[in-house]
C-alpha cells in the first residue's frame, strides 16, 4: 500500500516544525501570513493539475473570473512546502460547480425584501445569493485594479497586500462589502480544499492529507479507544471507495 | 377554495420524535390517525447509507436536513427597540424538514432533567430567598414533578436504546454514574459508550480534581439491541459522522429505526409526506379545533377535519402553529398580559478551546454524536449558588462528534486565517486541539419572546415568526462561571499548552451556531396566567388540541431536551388515552 508517502511525510512536517518557532505552541506559525510566500512551487515539483490552466469546462465562470480565482485561491491557501494549495487541487472547479448549484443561485437563501444593514446580531442582510455574490465581486475587484492588468497579473506581495485589505473591509467593492466578498472567498475556498473530492476540489485528497482526516471511512469501533494511536492509512473518497472496505490490523495493512 | 378531506380522528403534525411516539400510541388505542410531515419521506436504508452519506459539505455545511430558509425562516432581533429581520441564512439552529425531524441528525445525548428543574421557581426561592432571582427572569415550576415523568423517561430510553451508567438506582448510587443523578427505577438498556482520547483525558483531571466526571448518556446503542417495539438497533462503530448526518448503521436512535415502522403497521395510521400545515381550523366560537389546512407536494391546499390535534412540529413552529391559528391570546412583552410566545428561551453556551502538545495524538475524527465525558458538579443546583447570584447551571464536557475538515480546522485565536502560516496552523492542530463544552440552563425573561413577524412572509404568505432574545445577565454570569471551571479543568488535562476561554456574551447573536435547543413560547404552568397548555400539553382554550416538543418547556435547563421531548410525548399519550378520550374536547382536570 501506498501510505508511505503520506503520514511520514507527516510526521516529518510536525517534527521539521517543533524547531524553530518561537511561539507558545511548538510548530505553530505566528505573525505574518505570507511567511511562505517563496514556496508556491508545489511540493515534489508537481505540476499544477490542468484545472488551474483554464482548460476545464466551466460550467458558469468566464475566463477572467477563473484567472482571478486561481490567484486569489492560490493566495487563500497557498501550495507551498507543504503540499498543494486550493488552486492547484481544483479549487476553482469546485467553485465554478457551486455557483452553478441551486445552492450558489440561493435555493435556501431567503430573498424577500425589505432589505436592511441592520446588526451584526442579526446575520447576513445583503441580497446577493451566493453566486452573484462572487461574480459582483470579481467584477468590482477588476475595476478596481483598474484597466490593463488582472488580479492574476499583481505581484504576490500586492496580491496579499489587496486580499488583507478585503478582509478588514478597506477597499471599496461597492455594492458588495470588501469583508464580505473576502469571506465568502474564504469560506468557500476551504471547503473547496476540505470537501470531498467528487466536488471537484481537494484533488488527491490533499486537504484531508494536509490535517490528517482520513475521509469516509464507516468504523473505527477497534481503533477509537486506542489512544494516540498513529492512523497511517491513506484518506478514502466517496467517490472512489464505493467498495470501501476497512483496513484491518490483523492483517498487518499499516505496516 | 381548499378540498376537504375524510374526517379522522387524529391528526399529528410533524413526524419527528413527537409525532412519531404519539401518533402511534394514538393509532394502536384503535383511533383513525393521519400524521403530515412538510418534507420528504427518508429512511435509514436507502437514504442514510455509505459511503453517500459520509459527506461533510452535503449535511453539514449545506445543511440537508435542515429547514430551508427560502421557503421559512425566523426573523430576530435583541430587543424591543430594534426592528427584527429574517435569517436569510439559517445558521443559530438547524431546525430539520423530513420524515424523522431532528431526531435524523442529531447528536444523541439523552440526559434527564432532574427534581429541580421541575421546580424552577419555588426550589431556588426557598433555598436561596426571592432575591435569586433578578426580577427580570419569568422562570416557574412545571404543573408536574420529575416523579411524573420519570415512569416515561424510562419507557423513552427502552425505546432509544439508550446507553449509560446510571448514577443511583432506587435511591442506590451506581459506581461509574453520576452522583447527583436523580433516582431512577431502571438501569439504561444497554451499556455505556467507548470513550475517546480527548474525554478521557478531561475525565482524568476533573476527578483529580475532585469532580465526578460520567460517560454522557446517549441514544446510540452500543450493542445489538431489539425495543420493546420489536425494532432492531445495532452497535455504533464511531464512524465521526453523526451530528448532522443520517446514521447508516441502525445504531443512532432516529423515529425511523425506532418507531415509524411500527405506527406504519397500524391499519389506523396513515402518513402523508410534503404535507405542509397552514394552520389549525377553529370553529365559529373558537374554542373547538376542526382539523388542519395543508398544502400538498402539487401545491393543492386541503382541509382534514379531525376530531383532535396535536402539535409535535419543530420545537418552536409549533409556537408559530399557535399564534397563525388565533389560539390563545398573543404575550405582549410591555404588559406581560398573554401567554403564547412568552418564556422563549434557548440554551447557554460557553467554551474552552484546547491546544495540546506536539506529543499528543487526539484522533477526533474517531467519534460519534453524543459520545463525551461529562459532569454535572455545576449543573442545576448541585452546588451553592448563593456566592454566585444567578440560578441555574450547566454541564461541562468534552463531546468528539466527529471531525470532519470543513467544520472542524482548529487555529488559535488572533491567528492568520488564510495563506502559509494559516496552513501550518491548520495541518499542526488538526491533531492537537479540541473545546471543552458547556452546555448550561437558559433563564426566561421578560423580554424574551416568539410573536409573528409584521413585516415578512413564508413561501405560503404567512407571517413568518419573529424571536426577540439576548442573553439576560443571570446567564451571562452563569456562562462565566462554568467556563471558568472549565478553564481550570482543561489546565490540569495532560498535554495542553494553550487554552482559550470563550464565555457567552451579549449580544447573543444568530450569525453562529448556538444549539437546536430552542425552547418555551408555548409554556407549560399551573393556570392561564402562565401558560399556554395545562400539565397534560393541553391547550387551555381550544382543548382538543395538544402540543409536544420543547416549546412547552417554561424555561430550558442545563441539559439536552430531547429525552424529556420523548418522556412528555408518551405521558401526553397516555394522558389523552386513559382520560382525554373519555371525555373528548373538555379540559382534563389537574
Amino acid at each position: 500500500m501506498s501510505h508511505d508517502q503520506t503520514r511520514p511525510r507527516r510526521r516529518d512536517l510536525l517534527s521539521t516544525l517543533a524547531v524553530g518557532v518561537p511561539t507558545v505552541i511548538a510548530g505553530l506559525a505566528s505573525g505574518s501570513r505570507t511567511g511562505d510566500a517563496e514556496n508556491i512551487k508545489p511540493a515534489g515539483g508537481v505540476e499544477p493539475p490542468e484545472s488551474s490552466k483554464g482548460r476545464e469546462p466551466w460550467l458558469i465562470l468566464t475566463s477572467d473570473e477563473v484567472s482571478a480565482l486561481t490567484a486569489v485561491m492560490g493566495r487563500l491557501i497557498p501550495s507551498d512546502s507543504l503540499g498543494p494549495g486550493a488552486s492547484d487541487s481544483g479549487g476553482v472547479a469546485f467553485i465554478d460547480r457551486q455557483m452553478a448549484s441551486a445552492y450558489g443561485a440561493g435555493d435556501h437563501f431567503y430573498s424577500m425584501g425589505p432589505f436592511a444593514p441592520g446588526a451584526a446580531s442579526q446575520g447576513y442582510q445583503l441580497s446577493f445569493t451566493p453566486s452573484q455574490m462572487f461574480r459582483i465581486g470579481l467584477e468590482k475587484l477588476q475595476n478596481h485594479i483598474g484597466a490593463g492588468q488582472s488580479f492574476a497579473d499583481l505581484a504576490v506581495a500586492d496580491q496579499d497586500d489587496l486580499l488583507s485589505k478585503m478582509e478588514n473591509g478597506e477597499i471599496d467593492l461597492s455594492p458588495v462589502p470588501s469583508a464580505a466578498f473576502f469571506g465568502n472567498l474564504l469560506s468557500w475556498t476551504q471547503q473547496s480544499f476540505f470537501a470531498d473530492p467528487m466536488y471537484g476540489g481537494n484533488k488527491n485528497k490533499v486537504g484531508w492529507v494536509l490535517v490528517g482526516f482520513p475521509g469516509a471511512y464507516s468504523s473505527y469501533s477497534e481503533y477509537v479507544e486506542d489512544y494516540g494511536m498513529n492512523w497511517q492509512y491513506p484518506p478514502t473518497s466517496i467517490a472512489e471507495d464505493q467498495d470501501m472496505v476497512m483496513p484491518n490490523p490483523n492483517r498487518g495493512d499499516a505496516q | 377554495m381548499s378540498r376537504t378531506l375524510p374526517s379522522v380522528d387524529m391528526v399529528v403534525v410533524g413526524g419527528g420524535w413527537s409525532g412519531s411516539i404519539i401518533g402511534k400510541e394514538m393509532a394502536a388505542a384503535g383511533n383513525r390517525v393521519v400524521m403530515l410531515e412538510r418534507g420528504a419521506p427518508q429512511w435509514t436504508s436507502p437514504d442514510f447509507q455509505s459511503p453517500r452519506i459520509h459527506d461533510e459539505l452535503r449535511y453539514n455545511t449545506r445543511q440537508h436536513f435542515v429547514q430551508n430558509a427560502a421557503k421559512e425562516t425566523y426573523t430576530f432581533r435583541n430587543n424591543q427597540d430594534q426592528t427584527a429581520l429574517p435569517m436569510r441564512v439559517l445558521r443559530f439552529a438547524i431546525p430539520a424538514t423530513g420524515l424523522g425531524g431532528c431526531g435524523v441528525h442529531w447528536s444523541g445525548a439523552l440526559y434527564r432533567y432532574d427534581e429541580v428543574e421541575f421546580k424552577m421557581r419555588s426550589h431556588y426561592t426557598r433555598r436561596y430567598g426571592a432575591s435569586i432571582f433578578d426580577p427580570e427572569i419569568t422562570n416557574q415550576d412545571w404543573p408536574l414533578s420529575y416523579h411524573d415523568l420519570e415512569p416515561y423517561y424510562d419507557r423513552f430510553e427502552k425505546l432509544v436504546g439508550a446507553s449509560g451508567q446510571a448514577g443511583n438506582i432506587g435511591g442506590v448510587l451506581q459506581k461509574g454514574g453520576s452522583p447527583f443523578e436523580a433516582t431512577r427505577r431502571n438501569p439504561y438498556p444497554n451499556p455505556p459508550m467507548k470513550v475517546p482520547y480527548a474525554p478521557a483525558l478531561f475525565g482524568e483531571a476533573a476527578a483529580k480534581l475532585g469532580y465526578h466526571p460520567y460517560i454522557q448518556p446517549s441514544a446510540l446503542s452500543t450493542r445489538p439491541y431489539i425495543n420493546p417495539e420489536g425494532l432492531n438497533m445495532n452497535a455504533c462503530v464511531y464512524c465521526g459522522f453523526c451530528s448532522d448526518f443520517g446514521c447508516e448503521h441502525f445504531a443512532k436512535a432516529s423515529p425511523q429505526v425506532c418507531i415509524l415502522p411500527a405506527a406504519l403497521k397500524q391499519p389506523t395510521f396513515e402518513l402523508r409526506t410534503h404535507a405542509h400545515v397552514l394552520r389549525v381550523e377553529l370553529s365559529s366560537d373558537r374554542k373547538t379545533a376542526r382539523g388542519v389546512s395543508y398544502v400538498d407536494a402539487a401545491g393543492e391546499e386541503l382541509f382534514q377535519p379531525a376530531d383532535a390535534v396535536f402539535m409535535c412540529a419543530f420545537a418552536i413552529n409549533n409556537t408559530r402553529l399557535l399564534l397563525l391559528s388565533g389560539i390563545g391570546a398573543a404575550y405582549d412583552p410591555a404588559t406581560g398580559e398573554g401567554t403564547v410566545g412568552r418564556n422563549y428561551t434557548h440554551q447557554t453556551t460557553g467554551s474552552v478551546n484546547l491546544f495540546f502538545d506536539e506529543k499528543t495524538r487526539l484522533n477526533p475524527f474517531m467519534g460519534a454524536g453524543a459520545v463525551a465525558v461529562t459532569m454535572d458538579d455545576f449543573n442545576s443546583d448541585n452546588f451553592d449558588h448563593g456566592p454566585h447570584g444567578f440560578v441555574g447551571g450547566g454541564y461541562i464536557q468534552i463531546q468528539v462528534t466527529g471531525a470532519a475538515p470543513i467544520s472542524f480546522h482548529p487555529t488559535p485565536k488572533g491567528s492568520p486565517a488564510w495563506g502559509s502560516a494559516w496552513k501550518k496552523n491548520a495541518a499542526t492542530c488538526y491533531n492537537r486541539a479540541m473545546p471543552i463544552q458547556i452546555t448550561a440552563a437558559s433563564s426566561a425573561y421578560r423580554g424574551g419572546c416568539l410573536s409573528l413577524d409584521p413585516t415578512y412572509k413564508d413561501g405560503w404568505g404567512q407571517p413568518l415568526l419573529r424571536i426577540t432574545y439576548d442573553y439576560p445577565e443571570n446567564d451571562v454570569r452563569l456562562s462565566a462561571f462554568l467556563t471558568e471551571k472549565a478553564e481550570t479543568i482543561g489546565k490540569r488535562m495532560r498535554g495542553v499548552i494553550m487554552t482559550e476561554p470563550g464565555a457567552a456574551k451579549r449580544p447573543y447573536s444568530t450569525a453562529s451556531y448556538q444549539t437546536s435547543h430552542l425552547t418555551g413560547g408555548a409554556a407549560i404552568g399551573m393556570d392561564r396566567a402562565d401558560s399556554v397548555v395545562n400539565r397534560w400539553g393541553q391547550s387551555r382554550d381550544v382543548p382538543n388540541v395538544f402540543v409536544a416538543g420543547s416549546t412547552v418547556f417554561p424555561q430550558n435547563s442545563g441539559w439536552n431536551p430531547t429525552n424529556t421531548v420523548g418522556a412528555m410525548a408518551y405521558w401526553v399519550s397516555d394522558a389523552v388515552r386513559t382520560r382525554y378520550l373519555r371525555q373528548p374536547g373538555r379540559l382534563i382536570p389537574s
